[in-house]
């Protein structure tokens, strides 16, 4: 059997008529990095806040850890949060930030956790106490995420990095079931940003945490995840592993949001031969589809279409123009045009100097069956 | 032509730092020197004029053994002294705790007819204090509550809510909700994110709408007159005794209580700690 940290069970959020997650059926399995991919607006912050409690779904069920949690307020859930914004306190200090999820759970001496009753309670509200168990707990946190020492900093005296970092130890001090991050790398360059995402990765498999990482940058996706759920319109395209989704897309939408991608829309029909698909009076192999219906498309990505010599003699092979260039450094990327108007991109690696081909050539390409894919919808 | 002009800017712009320090004295001087002039004449050695005659703290001593000094009798200062604090210590304390909730309210909840109970809200604001000083004396009667310092403390409430309000509800606008997220986020109730978190991080305008408030309490006069029957309070004391002419005794208590003033923003300010 196995053991879901979070399930989903036709979770729908309607705000007044706008449906911003629509019937999702999602199982996230225990120590797993999963990501909810897509554009802005396609409903994945607002299914992450239903697993956080901060919306309630208007129809379905949220479960952590088998316990049905739809109706249960954000702070007794076991899970904890990573916003975009960091969101930390800036009236405490990296200590105190940190230490503030041990001490709204009242950890005392003995170290074990529970909230205690009416006293417990008042007593809470007048002083945030912090004890010994709470002090080495915060150091130990502020180590994992390698700020060690910090603790007095205030939070204004810390470089975006840092506070991302400290955002991440303050949400993890409370060992929850599931770590949830909405964006966290944002709003940090393009270099700290790629160095975050490989530490992230590590942390998770150290840590052994199921994480639920919201993001619409598909690089991150693939780089971090071990599942991601491609989701559009409220709705999840796909879910699958990196590769699946990138080599594999079940639908349009995944194959044209995932990467770069050719679609070529035709008539599909399976012969003895194997399957095709047909535009314009162009036949193109493509390997068969059952769930194909008799208007399908496929598409190929830029990288599998062979350019020049190497191209003949694949099982889609053509004469075609070179009508753009886009020079990228480590690679040269060229729209090319058939005689019948159909356009595809080609990425070609420039292995040597001087083989940089034309505007106006005239080249052939071509990629092998199995390198496309047919889509269903 | 143009030459001349953009050297003649050029020069201004060179002096313009100069000017802009003159043009700051000026209006520091516009603003205190009524202020030094009055505490410096509370020096001077003369019963009536307002001309110099030379220093002395002859007054000060005077008023505080007790002796009434031209008119101004100490025991009767100090009671509407008394009577001016009490008031806005009370008007302070419900009116800080109404207006934010009341903000709240304001910034957090759509509900219907919100626009007009916003306008009505911030009515005592702009209405003049005559007005509510007459209507004010009106609904009293009409009730038939005994004029005193109570009705006092209700009028300044009254109009107390409206600015600490304001105060407070410019502050949520720039508070990120975020910050409550996450302290539910992680584990604290409503109560203790209250605690914890949006209150600390709203405290300086609390502060400040308190501080305001005490100010408008403590100085106001056509709502006061009003309403506060045969009792006194500081500006109807002053302005009793200014229709006889200003004498040295109106300005030490004006003096003393510039001072006293002074401490306590200063005593707020210490106490509101930075702001974010």
């Amino acid at each position: 059997m196995t053991d879901y940290d979070v399930r989903l069970e036709g979770v729908t959020k309607r705000f007044d008529d706008v449906v911003a997650v629509d019937d999702v059926d999602l199982r996230v399995e225990s120590g797993k990095f999963l990501t909810l991919l897509g554009p802005s607006g396609c409903g994945k912050t607002t299914l992450l806040r239903c697993i956080d409690g901060f919306e309630t779904p208007t129809e379905g069920a949220v479960y952590i850890k088998d316990e049905d949690v739809t109706n249960v307020p954000p702070f007794e859930r076991n899970t904890s949060m990573v916003f975009q914004s960091y969101a930390l306190f800036p009236h405490m200090t990296v200590g105190e930030n940190v230490a503030f999820g041990l001490q709204m759970q009242g950890v005392d001496d003995s170290g074990e956790t529970g909230r205690g009753g009416v006293g417990q309670a008042v007593k809470r509200l007048v002083r945030r106490g912090s004890n010994e168990e709470i002090e080495s707990r915060v150091e130990e946190m502020l180590e994992l995420v390698e700020l060690p020492g910090t603790k007095d900093r205030q939070i204004s005296e810390l470089s975006g990095g840092q506070q991302q970092r400290i955002a991440l130890a303050r949400a993890l001090i409370t060992e929850p079931a599931v770590l949830l991050l909405d964006e966290p790398l944002g709003a940090l360059d393009l270099k700290l940003r790629q160095n975050m995402q490989v530490e992230l990765k590590n942390l998770q498999e150290e840590l052994n945490t199921t994480f639920i990482y919201v993001t619409h940058d598909q690089e991150e996706a693939l780089t971090m995840s071990d599942q991601i759920a491609v989701l559009n319109d409220g709705h999840v395209e796909q879910l699958g592993t990196a590769t699946e989704i990138y080599e594999e897309p079940a639908t349009e939408f995944v194959a044209d949001f995932i990467g770069e991608t050719n679609l070529v829309r035709g008539d599909y029909s399976e012969t003895d031969e194997g399957a095709t698909i047909t535009r314009n009076g162009r036949t193109y192999l493509v390997p068969a589809n059952p769930e194909a219906r008799a208007t399908a498309g496929f598409a190929v990505r830029p990288e599998k279409i062979r350019i020049g010599d190497e191209a003949a003699g694949l099982d889609n092979s053509f004469r075609a123009t070179i009508i753009d260039e886009i020079y990228k450094g480590n690679l040269g990327k060229f729209v090319v045009e058939l005689d019948d108007g159909e356009r595809f991109t080609v990425d070609m690696q420039i292995r040597d100097q001087g083989s940089y081909l034309q505007m106006g050539e005239t080249v052939q390409i071509g990629w092998a069956a199995e390198n496309s894919v047919v889509l269903t919808e | 032509m143009m030459g001349a002009f953009r050297r003649a800017r050029a020069a201004l712009f060179e002096r313009g730092a100069g000017l802009l320090v003159a043009q700051t004295a000026f209006v520091y001087l516009f603003l205190y020197l009524p202020i030094a002039v009055l505490i410096t004449l509370s020096f001077n050695d003369s019963r009536y004029a307002v001309v110099w005659q030379g220093f002395t703290t002859k007054w000060y001593t005077a008023l505080l053994q007790g002796e009434t000094v031209a008119r101004v009798d100490p025991t009767a200062a100090w009671n509407a002294l008394l009577n001016s604090v009490e008031i806005a210590v009370a008007m302070v304390v419900i009116s800080t705790v109404f207006g934010t909730m009341l903000a709240f309210a304001l910034d957090r909840y759509d509900f219907p007819g919100k626009r007009l109970f916003t306008g009505v809200v911030f009515m005592p604001i702009i209405i003049p204090s005559i007005v509510m000083g007459i209507s004010l004396l009106l609904f009293f009667n009409i009730v038939g509550i005994q004029l005193g310092t109570g009705t006092a403390i209700i009028g300044h409430v009254a109009f107390g809510i409206s600015f600490v309000a304001v105060v407070v509800a410019a502050r949520l606008q720039t508070f990120d909700q975020t910050m409550e997220e996450a302290a539910m986020d992680l584990g604290a109730n409503e109560l203790e994110t209250l605690r914890f978190v949006t209150l600390p991080m709203i405290k300086p305008g609390i502060f400040a709408g308190a501080l305001l408030a005490f100010a408008m309490s403590f100085d106001d006069y056509v709502v006061t007159f009003f309403i506060i029957g045969q009792e006194n309070t500081l500006p109807i004391f002053f302005f009793g005794m200014v229709r006889q002419g200003i004498s040295p005794g109106v300005n030490v208590v004006a003096a003393l209580i510039i001072v006293v003033t002074m401490a306590l923003v200063a005593v707020a300010q210490w106490f509101q700690g930075p702001t974010w």
